[in-house]
């Protein structure tokens, strides 16, 4: 009887996979879809890591320059041959969505709008991975743009304060009010704030820039862009509408063909970065949150529970597809995904793991 | 006959595997999975509760939900609070529909204030740190006492890049090595005042995805086994103190333009940190350690004690500090194994009475199981169990929460060794030793184990096997491992 009593406590919790209902969300709430999407009704404000399309360093002069940076090997405590490069992507943007009328990028360091587009917003898969496989794809954590950009920043930030460029002052981002379909960005320029208010305008390709100084000082506005109507409202508020034209199309993440040029260590190792193997396995030797894979192909490998196995084409495949079977000794179970891998992608990737030689 | 031999065989397979699970089950405690909305990815940043008893999660794709706690953990009647948090994992609550929340950029004070049900003003309270475009930047929060905030901001890590374009001050020096800090406080915690002014606090932390303030005022951060951390390690934050991991110095005021702390010496780091005050072994018992919570009145015989879960395990770690010449250190055992707990543990909240404790899991991009809303209640049977174990001047005196019995049976193995934090992923027991160990037996609920010499700096395996409580129950755990920085003079 007691024993009976405690196979119920170990498997209640076990068998618990049931959900509550969600039909009392709204629709923007983020779903397992890396398409998340608002509507003109009510918008999605989404921050995460945005998407740069070449703004260039006049537009972003309050950021500061990233480089080069050495590789490093945490084994020997020393760096080693090549160098990480930078990535493109804005580090504290905000995206906004309201479905297909409008999307825009709104800064937090810069203070301002930096592009805009429609017909579609982002693709997290990038950041969030491949929902059917599990797992990330790729090496940064940038998402990529969906939909026809038609506006893009340029040159000094346009809003003026008593004649001169927000781009000459010192700007601090203070917050944002959401309420209904209205969105309202706060920053300081020195320690006068500006509420900014972008919305959908109701022609294709256009959106609206509403200003408001809430301290002292007369707004002015100058954009080397054309097509902006300038609506002077009072010295405290103007009324932007920018009327822009398409500058480019994006499709989102763009399936590479792993295997261009035939299944060889070469697409191997494309396969290994496209599934962001190098995560948890090194290629240097050093340790990290899986073993590393120099040297792995043809050593023997502890397997817990006193096991030794050679890692041969077989122990490689399975580790891949079922890293449970053969755990090595050192390394926790139930840590990495199982990847169903295509047939050749997985020849490949295995072909890339055993040119790696000590 | 065939049939009674089958039998026979299968009622010992179901004893093993009873018994094999026995010494992990604790009974005194039930595990149960909470139920989220349908279709969310229950990837949970942060958990927290208000005065009213609502329970808010903030889930790290960028929405906070919120619920009513009640007795079906199948039926929480989830509302949506508020949205568009860059990987919020630390969250604090001000009042009812007023909570701050840390996310990657910033730390932003959330209002609901016209009570509708729904946060509209994100308020800005600071930025005061960099962001460099890797994915590992993530920051915890805990309260200071005084209406102000402890921010623990974490490193980042070479398996991501950095973008050409960061938001603050970059230092190519920092961006080095294996976890770095190639932008602002990177590896610090920071104190945001109640007024606004943020400070830089303590330095030296690798990923520090844990902390807390504990009844007596204390600050508490966990680290994660890494670089420069030879283990799982719990740190009690002083003001100014250096933890260990070299990068975050370079943003220290006073250290020298240009210099690369990658380069100093062992000899120097190890001079200049401070050592955690328990070593939890990595394997044995946490792999990779969440934010630490110290156990309120209502939850058991272990009030006081503090809880640490694994981000890596299915597990919960349980420390027993113990002051020793003014200075805090201790043992750590296992608190909950197994019992249908989820991996991926990173934040805690318990109820208001103590009798609950919330427990949110994720870890992203290794697989489903590791994710998802817990709760642990306390049953109101006490285990038999160690409760405490202090340093005595020869050895350790541990007691019970109930009266013990010692018999012929009963083995005690004590065994020690050391950890040396370095560049390395990780690092091993190293110079272990078996210590000779005599046990007495002086009070009920109290056993002294007499080791003889100890040693400073050396981690006390204490392992205990075939003691039982008078009434014949089992003990809860067997393995414990004492942190001894400093000796009883």
């Amino acid at each position: 009887m007691k024993f009976r009593f405690l196979f119920l406590t170990v498997f209640v919790g076990l068998t618990a996979v049931s959900h509550a209902d969600s039909s009392t969300l709204p629709s923007t709430v983020l779903t397992y879809s890396n398409r998340p999407l608002g509507s003109p009704e009510q918008p999605l404000l989404f921050r995460t890591f945005m998407p740069d399309p070449g703004l260039g360093d006049e537009v972003l002069v309050n950021h500061h320059r990233g480089a080069n940076s050495p590789r490093y090997n945490p084994k020997v405590g020393k760096d080693v041959k090549g160098e990480f490069q930078p990535i493109d992507g804005l580090p504290a943007a905000i995206g906004v969505n309201y479905g297909s009328a409008l999307s825009y990028c709104w800064d937090t360091v810069e203070c301002r709008l930096l592009y805009a587009w429609d017909e579609g917003f982002l693709d997290m898969e990038p950041y969030w991975g491949n929902t059917q496989r599990g797992s990330r794809q790729s090496f940064g954590y940038v998402p990529k743009l969906v939909g026809s950009m038609f506006y893009k920043a340029q040159g000094k930030h346009p809003l003026l304060l008593n004649g001169k460029s927000l781009s000459d002052s010192s700007l601090s981002y203070r917050g944002h009010h959401k309420t209904g379909k209205r969105i309202i960005f706060m920053y300081a320029a020195g320690s006068t704030e500006i509420y900014c208010e972008v919305s959908p305008a109701d022609k294709k390709f256009a959106i609206n820039v509403h200003y408001t100084l809430k301290g002292e000082g007369k707004l002015g506005y100058q954009d080397t862009l054309t097509g902006h109507t300038v609506k002077r409202i009072s010295d405290r508020e103007l009324h932007i509408m920018i009327q822009g034209q398409k500058i480019a199309k994006f499709e989102g993440l763009v399936q590479q063909n792993l295997l261009e040029g035939g299944v060889n260590a070469a697409s191997g190792k494309r396969v290994f970065a496209a599934m962001a193997c190098g995560t948890c396995h090194s290629l240097d030797g050093a340790k990290s949150h899986g073993p590393s894979l120099l040297g792995v192909y043809g050593s023997k490998r502890l397997i817990k529970g006193g096991k030794e196995v050679v890692a041969d084409d077989a122990y490689i495949l399975e580790s891949i597809s079922n890293p449970n079977a053969k755990v090595v000794e050192g390394f926790p179970a139930n840590y990495m995904p199982p990847y169903t891998l295509p047939k050749e992608q997985g020849q490949a990737l295995l072909l890339y793991i055993k040119s790696l030689k000590k | 006959m065939i049939y009674s031999q089958t039998f026979s065989h299968l009622k010992k397979v179901l004893v093993a595997v009873l018994l094999t699970s026995l010494p992990c089950v604790a009974s005194s405690w039930r595990v149960e999975t909470i139920a989220l909305p349908e279709g969310l990815p229950p990837e949970v940043g942060a958990v927290q509760l208000d005065k009213e008893g609502t329970l808010y999660v903030a889930l790290r794709r960028g929405d906070i939900l919120m619920a009513k706690p009640v007795a079906d953990a199948k039926k929480f009647q989830w509302k949506h609070f508020a949205s568009g948090f860059h990987n919020a994992c630390g969250m604090e609550v001000v009042a009812p529909g007023h909570l701050i929340v840390s996310q990657m950029p910033e730390l932003t004070e959330v209002k609901d204030t016209d009570n509708d049900g729904v946060a509209d003003t994100y308020r800005t309270m600071t930025d005061a740190w960099g962001v460099s475009g890797n994915y590992h930047e993530t920051n915890e929060i805990c309260s200071d006492g005084q209406g102000g905030y402890y921010i623990a901001v974490g490193t980042a890590s070479y398996n991501g890049p950095t973008f050409h374009h960061v938001r603050g001050v970059y230092s190519k020096v920092g961006r080095r090595g294996r976890n770095f800090s190639g932008v602002q406080w990177k590896g610090w915690v920071m104190h945001y005042s109640k007024d606004g002014k943020v400070t830089p606090f303590a330095k030296g932390f690798r990923m520090h995805n844990g902390i807390t303030r504990d009844s007596k005022g204390n600050i508490w951060c966990t680290d994660n086994q890494g670089d420069w951390r030879a283990t799982t390690p719990l740190y009690h934050v002083q003001k100014n103190h250096f933890y260990g991991h070299p990068s975050s110095l370079v943003w220290d005021p006073k250290w020298p333009e240009g210099k690369d702390p990658l380069k100093m010496t062992l000899k120097e780091i190890d001079a200049m940190r401070t050592r955690p005050s328990v070593q939890i072994p990595h394997v044995q018992m946490n792999r990779s350690a969440s934010e630490p919570v110290e156990i309120p009145e209502g939850f058991g015989p272990f009030a006081g004690q503090l809880l640490i879960p694994d981000n890596n395990g299915t597990r919960i770690t349980r420390v027993m500090l113990d002051k020793v010449n003014g200075q805090y250190q201790g043992s750590c055992t296992h608190f909950i194994r197994g019992q249908g707990l989820l991996s991926g543990g990173n934040r805690v909240v318990f109820s208001a009475d103590g009798k609950t404790l919330y427990t949110g899991h994720t870890v992203r991009g290794w697989g489903k199981p590791a994710e998802g809303l817990q709760r642990i209640t306390w049953l109101g049977k006490d285990p038999f169990a160690v409760k405490h174990i202090n340093l005595q001047k020869n050895g350790f005196r541990v007691s019970l929460t109930k009266p013990g019995r010692i018999d012929d049976k009963t083995f005690v193995r004590v065994r020690s060794f050391k950890y040396q934090s370095k560049w390395t992923y990780g690092g091993p027991m190293l110079d272990k030793r078996n210590e000779n160990v005599t046990i007495k037996q002086s009070v009920k609920d109290e056993i002294e184990l007499d080791v003889g010499q100890l040693e400073e700096f050396r981690v006390y395996e204490i392992f205990i096997r075939e003691m039982k409580s008078e009434k014949g129950e089992r003990l809860e755990d067997n393995v414990y491992y004492y942190t001894a920085n400093t000796l009883v003079e």
